[in-house]
């Protein structure tokens, strides 16, 4: 065949070239001199091609058969049964209020904190609740539930035991019960993160009912519509340095920093991630004073702080 | 090498296909299931295209062997998942015809033989984008990563379908 096989490298661009015609404002004449700079980029390319159509050709029943073999989490443990039954109980208890989420929620909650602000919590039943920066809750006790709903941004929960009180934190994504326990809940971008920092905490999708996952020290889950996901453990250590007013990270992309940093400012640091992208930081960065925290980056690594203009602060690759 | 003769194919399947009944009950868990596949193994060995018996049978047999249970697990997920699909979308219609069973396990396993060697968030994202239609964007939020790593993962699964399909491996 004339020009033989694509190259590894050539498949790789190939599939690059995929993903950049998924957006808008790609550039059809570099794709094009790319395709006839080589027949076996238009080989790789058109393959891909035939690949993608095959499964977007696929009738409903396939797609959902599909679905169900790849996309939902797997490997779930099966010791969950005698706890889920109260997970489920609060889980339809909700269901059954049709509950709403209504954008002006947060302003009405229970509990809530400013932007920048860190904030503790002691409920009458003596568990201590630590608020991050623009967090909003709402807080039930009762004799045989203790609720909490988040609202929005992130809490910490130091539980204090009472067996015949579980203690639920819910979102609209998921419950996760103490089951006698500290660990934290945050809201993000439609989708639950839970981090365990002692004993275990029993956590469960609300789109998937029986979907459950127990939670040990220093493990994460994320749960969305989509199900469960586990991501990779956390030094407890590390997890909860927030709660006494530091971010603590272990070798993180710089932007994923700043990204968390502007979680507690009120005029965010605009920086361009793409042209931070190689970067990385470990330490510890005051909350309540990020400013400090973003001066102490400008002098560790090859980035200027450009205060140009005080009300958005830049942060860009010296 | 001497070609393959006759006596030479029972002598060799008396020598081992006690062996290789063992070893995929062993592996498969179940009887039926193992003797068909016992039956396939040795006769992909009598289709082989350069006729010579394989050096080392044994590991030949555990190899073919293991190929077609990996295959028929394959099938299996994909009709299990099949069924369920029907059940839950066209709930109390007729069942579906065995064609149509037999033309879905085809098709849902081929693709999940590009599929399933992906790790989970590649594949999620790739899945999202392509049997919902969800964009960069909505991918990321759903996720908890960044655009651009959304980008990476669509541009590895794409890649990793490719050499699936086409690679040195493919069947």
């Amino acid at each position: 065949m004339k020009g033989g096989e694509p190259t590894a490298a050539m498949v790789e661009q190939a599939a690059a070239w995929h993903v950049r015609v998924g957006e808008a404002d790609h550039d059809e004449t570099a794709l094009d001199q790319w395709l006839r700079a080589d027949p076996r980029h238009r080989l790789a390319f058109d393959r891909m091609t035939g690949i993608l159509d095959r499964i977007g050709r696929q009738p409903a029943l396939e797609r959902k058969a599909l679905d169900m073999m790849f996309r939902r989490p797997q490997q779930q443990p099966r010791d969950r049964r005698p706890l889920a039954g109260a997970a489920l109980a609060v889980l339809l208890l909700a269901g059954i209020g049709g509950w709403q989420w209504p954008a002006l929620k947060p302003h009405m909650a229970d509990e809530r904190s400013a932007v920048g602000e860190l904030r503790q919590v002691t409920l009458s039943d003596r568990s201590q609740l630590v608020l991050s920066s623009d967090t909003a809750l709402d807080v039930a006790l009762e004799a045989g539930a203790r609720r909490i709903d988040l609202l929005a941004g992130e809490v910490m929960a130091e539980v204090a035991p009472d067996p015949a009180a579980p203690f639920t934190i819910v979102t609209p994504e998921m419950t996760a019960q103490a089951l006698g326990t500290r660990y934290s809940v945050r809201r993000e971008a439609g989708t639950t993160l839970v981090t365990v920092l002692e004993s275990k905490v029993l956590a469960c999708a609300r789109a998937l009912a029986n979907q459950c996952v127990t939670l040990l020290p220093g493990q994460r889950a994320r749960i969305g519509t989509a199900g469960i996901t586990r991501l990779p453990d956390i030094d407890p250590a590390l997890a909860d340095a927030w709660t006494q007013g530091w971010l603590a990270v272990e070798d993180w992309p710089l932007s994923d920093l700043l990204a968390e940093l502007n979680r507690w400012r009120a005029r965010p640091v605009r920086y361009d991630p793409a042209a931070l992208a190689g970067l990385r930081v470990s330490g510890h960065y005051p909350l309540n004073d990020t400013d400090r925290a973003l001066a102490a980056l400008a002098a560790s690594l090859p980035v200027m702080l450009d205060r140009g203009n005080p009300e958005s602060p830049v942060i860009r690759r010296r | 090498m001497p070609a393959i003769t006759a006596p030479d194919f029972d002598a060799f399947y008396r020598d081992h296909a006690n062996w290789l009944a063992v070893w995929l009950r062993r592996h498969a868990r179940c009887g039926h299931r193992a003797a068909d596949l016992a039956q396939d193994t040795f006769c992909r060995l009598l289709e082989r295209p350069d006729l010579s018996m394989p050096d080392n049978p044994r590991r030949y047999l555990a190899t073919v062997a293991r190929r077609l249970l990996i295959d028929d697990s394959r099938r299996q997920a994909s009709e299990r998942a099949f069924l369920e699909a029907y059940c839950l979308l066209l709930d109390g219609e007729e069942a579906p015809s065995p064609e149509r069973v037999a033309m879905a396990v085809a098709e849902l396993a081929a693709l999940a033989r590009l599929l399933e060697e992906l790790p989970p968030k590649p594949r999620r994202a790739f899945l999202l984008n392509r049997l919902d239609g969800l964009s960069y964007a909505e991918i990321s939020a759903e996720l908890g990563v960044s655009v651009s790593m959304v980008k990476q993962y669509l541009a590895r699964a794409l890649a990793h379908c490719y050499r699936a399909a086409y690679g040195p491996d493919a069947a």
